[in-house]
């Protein structure tokens, strides 16, 4: 088991392409497409910290205020995520509830404890198995653009309800912080570097084999 | 023949490759990520997938998805009204993401696709290539056509109720356009595609 870092090799992040690393501190320039390369991504734990907080305080006015409004023949009044779940559990349209309830309550507070999770795992050198860990970051990957799915449905619904009088849609401050929070959120599983977590177990092996 | 080792973008082990023509797909036998194949399946493909995708963008986004009659008063949404409609009630920045992950990214990720495969197939110097590449993989990330479809999806349930809803040739277009973006991604190998960039790099030192 070799790893690129211990055999002086660099992947270009950009294009897949193996680097012989310029010098012992500097990786260089990737030969192939001119890309910066980096033996692990650069800062990947404090930028990673930084946009999850952030995404995690933008979590709240997501959630306190209104993202959508419906109007139905005069009545209706402004829905915050968890009050629009409610009140389509109310109308007996259950798994339409689930999904929502899954795609913007539930997907965007996973990623951010999922990846905080993953961020202390790595700073404070927990012994857990690197192939849980790998299977959580990867997860956390696929499922982050499904949190578009409450913004997508508010843009089809702000045009298709538009019918004065009778009914209208329109959107909340609400959805403006929650598309901050999807957009953070898919942007912390980038700077996060998966093959810290992969370092944790083979620096360990070679304390054990010295 | 390009690497016959790679690195995984995972874990950093070392992974020799197998022969080019047994490698569909490759796991690192680490930590199981899939590593991308050098195997090539030739730029016809892909180059007709993308150019339709790239025709079929145009009524996908401006033609009528469905429409919602209750009382005589009816009213149809295309996805390009959807996010003009946003930006006009003042949600730039969310109506700015819509855009990005449901018209912009699909519509430039299969005109960067094709463009790609155009500069390759006419042996186009490298330095073009480049940056098409490198702008391409900025770009898939971000590109949500799936999730579009569900909401499209839980928007006909919530409404179905409400009123006659009728489903537009927009919808058609735009079901046909997931199709093919799927199926052109399913074709264009962008590993094999560097691969041939360095290729022709070599030859550009060897001629000059
Ligand atoms: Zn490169
Ligand atoms: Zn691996």
């Amino acid at each position: 088991m070799k790893r690129g870092i211990d055999l002086g090799l660099v992947l270009c992040l950009q294009c897949h392409q193996v680097n012989q690393q310029a010098s012992a501190n500097n990786p260089g320039y990737c030969h192939r497409c001119g890309a910066p390369l980096f033996q692990r991504l650069p800062q990947s734990l404090s930028r990673t910290w930084a946009l999850l907080i952030t995404a995690a305080i933008l979590l709240i006015p997501a959630n306190l205020y209104p993202i959508m409004t419906v109007v139905y023949f005069g009545s209706g009044q402004p829905d915050t995520i968890m009050s629009g779940v409610v009140r389509l559990i109310q109308s007996g349209q259950y798994p339409i509830a689930i999904l929502v309830f899954i795609a913007s309550v539930a997907v965007p507070v996973i990623k951010i404890l999922g990846i905080a999770f993953l961020l202390l795992v790595v700073q404070l050198r927990w012994r857990l198995s690197p192939h849980q860990c790998t299977l959580m970051y990867r997860s956390i990957e696929w499922i982050g653009r499904w949190s578009l799915l409450d913004l997508f449905m508010i843009s089809i619904l702000v045009t298709l309800v538009d019918l004065g009088e009778i009914a209208t849609v329109s959107a909340g401050t609400g959805s403006t912080a929650f598309a901050g929070v999807v957009v953070l959120t898919m942007m912390s599983v980038m700077t996060f570097d998966p093959r810290l977590i992969w370092d944790l177990q083979d620096t360990k092996d070679e304390h054990d084999s010295n | 023949m390009s690497d016959p080792i790679t690195l995984c973008h995972h874990c950093d082990l070392l992974v020799k490759l197998p022969a080019e023509e047994a490698a569909q797909t490759t796991h690192c036998p680490r930590c199981h990520a899939d590593l991308p194949h050098d195997l090539h399946q030739g730029l016809q493909a892909p180059m007709a997938l993308c150019l339709a995708g790239c025709i079929l963008v145009v009524p996908a986004n401006t033609l009528p998805i469905m429409t919602l009659s209750i009382l005589g008063n009816s009213n149809a949404n295309t996805m390009l009204n959807g996010v003009l409609q946003l930006f006009d009630a003042g949600y730039w920045w969310m109506a700015f993401l819509v855009f990005l992950c449901s018209v912009l990214a699909p519509v430039m990720i299969l005109g960067l696709r094709f463009a790609v495969c155009l500069a390759i197939s006419t042996g186009a110097p490298s330095q073009w290539v480049v940056p098409l590449l490198k702008g391409y993989q900025h770009l898939t990330h971000w590109s949500s056509l799936d999730v579009y479809m569900l909401g499209i999806l839980v928007a006909i349930i919530k409404l179905v109720d409400l009123g006659d809803l009728v489903f537009g040739p927009g919808l058609y277009s735009f079901i046909a356009l997931l199709l093919l973006s799927s199926w052109s991604t399913a074709t264009f190998n962008a590993k094999a595609l560097w691969s041939l960039v360095s290729r022709s790099q070599h030859q550009g030192k060897t001629n000059r």
